[in-house]
């Protein structure tokens, strides 16, 4: 049972840091649904660095840097161009898609090089996400920096009236949102499964995406939500050793999203605005034009 | 009016001259005579995926090289990550550029090209079998006999596996896995039964050919759980490999020498692997289209009796053991050959020889029983737990091997 929670934790490290970037960027009003793509060229671009030059730390600085490089793209299009924030991001993952293929396939297979150290069988980047669940709880809920995330995620109209640089934050909050995606594709390809092949996430950039629904924009509960995705994954794996004969791996592969797309009707209910407030920032996936 | 004169001669003569000249143009396609030997012929094959990095379409493409290195009038051509779809607009597109052979790496993007197989009735079409054995007059059918090699891996798995669990992470239940996992199970069998020991084979599917995170975690739990010492796999990312890496297990690998082709790992960790020839198939059908063939053989199965001659003349086998740019009993790690008992060395020796000779086939040797777990075909349902469905010494079919064995092999586990 340990070593099924250690698979967990280990895959919902992944979730976790992934999904703490578009926390913050749909904080501040902007969405990215390429995901996916964001992590595809982290989990590519820090492979092929830490391959060529043997250096973990250079692969993923170089996974952090790709990643904050497509948020740049994403807020250059989405918020100086007023570009539609769900057509951009779907390019962001089909771009990802494809250029990673094609620039990757010549480092395909195993990394090759010595796996990095766990601690207890967990990975080191477990308890790195622990520290950016807080860290990023912290400066959202109780700094000034955090509070003009949410303001021009809320109101971005008020915010500048109120004397908040909304193009500045917005692009500062999208550009650190990639750079985490970039940084959860390197762990993937450097650190949970060391093997380049095209396409090497399969889907978990959608889930990490889910995942920010789930959580109601809130680090903790999506600390716990990957949590409880990454024990939905590996039990959808493995469902015979755990809970036989109930559903295929298939179903319990869909489970995050049912559970995502229930978790989103019921917070679009009156009953749950009135009685928790919207959770939702209220300017998400609106372009802001300074009148 | 001299001007408009003048233009009205010079385009009546242009029409005459260009109806000259088409009448001296080459015939279409269509109804062109089978090619001289010395005639220029374009080699296409159609790769599901892209070619770099990959075992399946890596080893095609290289059978594409070598055989324009073999021929100088053969010019290889190809398109990468073919979808089903792509399959007939891109065989088009290559046969204006004068290819006379198109592939399709695999069934399910091969397919298609039967239907314009009439279409283009000078042109030979090839499909790889999955489980379909339909042709046409020049609609070809290949697979090579890789379970001949896979054999020779099961007798130096059952050899080194010292907890007696022996683990196969696989794709799906299909014919061609299927078969192929029983050429290694009956191989791991025969090396039980000489060395007096109980080994448990256990297949786990990850439900497609490529899911790397399945791969991985399936290929853990095998070593964690069910204590595998020697890893294999039917599926096609490098996960399995990583993990028998990371966990200190012998690997098994198919499909190509990935130690010496693409330096994914070492002999330290690569116990043994085989290599695919594809390009011994497609050499025949070269052949039978030069000589002008026009009912080329449209079912291709060569196993390790059929060989070519490459460019720098070489002579290779379609398939056999190749680890690390070594083939034969040289393929077997050097760290992993102490470890085996000499007599299956010497069998293994016996078998590869007597399989180059077309002496020997295992699966017309032994006795082949189901174990009651498989794939129901339509029309064919998985034999009974303990059925003989061959008997010992009797032929095993082309049509058998190829279309139905739709069943694991008695003494396999197969894993939820």
């Amino acid at each position: 049972m340990w070593e099924f929670w250690i698979r967990s934790l280990n895959a919902s490290t992944i979730f976790a840091i992934a999904g703490l970037g578009e926390v913050v960027g749909q904080r501040a009003g902007v969405m990215n649904v390429g995901v996916e793509g964001a992590m595809l060229f982290g989990a590519t671009i820090g492979f092929i660095v830490a391959k060529t030059t043997g250096s973990y730390l250079l692969g993923f600085l170089a996974g952090i840097a790709i990643g904050a490089l497509i948020g740049l793209l994403h807020a250059f299009f989405t918020i100086t161009l007023h570009g539609d924030q769900v057509v951009n991001g779907m390019g962001i993952w089909i771009l990802g898609f494809g250029l990673t293929t094609y620039i990757g396939s010549p480092y395909a297979g195993p990394l090759g090089m010595g796996r990095i150290p766990t601690i207890g069988g967990l990975s080191p980047f477990f308890f790195a996400a622990l520290v950016l669940t807080f860290v990023i709880w912290f400066v959202l809920f109780k700094t000034h920096w955090g509070l003009k995330i949410r303001s021009v995620g809320e109101n971005p109209t008020v915010a500048e009236v109120s004397g908040i640089n909304v193009v500045r934050t917005r692009y500062w909050s999208v550009i650190f949102s990639g750079a985490m995606m970039g940084l959860a594709g390197a762990v993937y390809a450097l650190d949970y499964n060391p093997v380049w092949s095209y396409n090497l996430l399969m889907g978990w950039g959608f889930i990490a995406l889910a995942l920010v629904f789930f959580s109601m924009w809130n680090p903790y509960i999506l600390l716990s939500g990957a949590v409880l995705f990454g024990a939905l994954w590996q039990v959808s794996l493995n469902p015979e050793s755990f809970l036989p004969n109930i559903f295929s791996r298939y179903i319990w592969r869909t489970f995050p999203f049912v559970i995502t797309i229930i978790i989103l009707v019921i917070m679009s209910t009156h009953w749950f605005s009135s009685r928790w407030g919207a959770a939702k920032p209220e300017a998400l996936g609106l372009p802001y034009e300074k009148d | 009016m001299f001007k408009r004169k003048t233009l009205t001669i010079a385009t009546a003569l242009m029409i005459v001259a260009s109806l000259i000249l088409g009448a001296c143009a080459p015939k279409p396609a269509a109804t062109e005579a089978p090619a001289a030997s010395d005639a220029k012929i374009g080699f296409a094959i159609e790769h599901f995926s892209v070619i770099e990095g990959t075992t399946w379409s890596g080893a095609q493409d290289r059978a594409g090289k070598r055989l324009q290195a073999k021929y100088p009038n053969v010019e290889y051509m190809y398109r990468e990550n073919v979808a089903p779809d792509q399959s007939v607009p891109f065989a088009e597109e290559m046969i204006a550029d004068g290819a006379k052979i198109v592939v399709g790496n695999a069934e399910f993007m091969g397919m298609p090209l039967k239907e314009i197989a009439a279409k283009y009735p000078d042109v030979y079409f090839v499909s790889i079998v999955a489980s379909d054995l339909s042709t046409e007059r020049n609609f070809i059918r290949y697979f090579p006999r890789q379970y001949q090699a896979l054999y020779l891996e099961g007798l130096v798995a059952g050899a080194l596996t010292q907890t007696g669990n022996i683990g196969v992470v696989s794709a799906f239940p299909n014919v061609q896995v299927l078969r192929r996992t029983a050429g290694f199970v009956m191989g791991v069998q025969d090396a039980a039964k000489l060395l007096n020991k109980e080994i448990n084979i256990y297949v786990k599917y990850a439900g497609d050919w490529y899911l790397p995170q399945e791969e991985r975690d399936i290929a853990t739990t095998l070593v964690d759980q069910y204590k595998v010492d020697v890893l294999t796999q039917q599926t096609d990312s490098g996960s399995t490999l990583d993990v028998a890496t990371e966990k200190g297990v012998w690997y098994i690998g198919k499909d190509m020498d990935t130690v010496g082709e693409y330096g994914w790992s070492n002999t330290d960790t690569v116990a043994l692997s085989f290599d695919t020839r594809w390009e011994v198939g497609y050499n025949i059908m070269l052949e039978q289209y030069m000589a002008g063939n026009q009912n080329p053989t449209t079912i291709l199965y060569p196993g390790m009796e059929t060989t070519m001659t490459l460019a720098d003349g070489t002579v290779v086998p379609t398939v056999d053991l190749m680890n690390n740019g070594k083939t034969g009993l040289d393929a077997i790690s050097p760290k992993a050959l102490p470890l085996i008992p000499q007599e299956i060395l010497d069998l293994v020796k016996q078998r590869r020889d007597q399989m180059m000779n077309g002496e020997w086939d295992p699966f017309t040797d032994h006795e082949i029983v189901s174990n009651g777990t498989g794939l129901d075909l339509e029309g064919l349902p998985v034999p009974a737990a303990g059925t003989v469905v061959k008997e010992a010494g009797k032929e095993a079919t082309v049509e058998f091997l190829l279309a139905q064995f739709n069943f694991d092999l008695q003494g396999t586990t197969i894993l939820k």
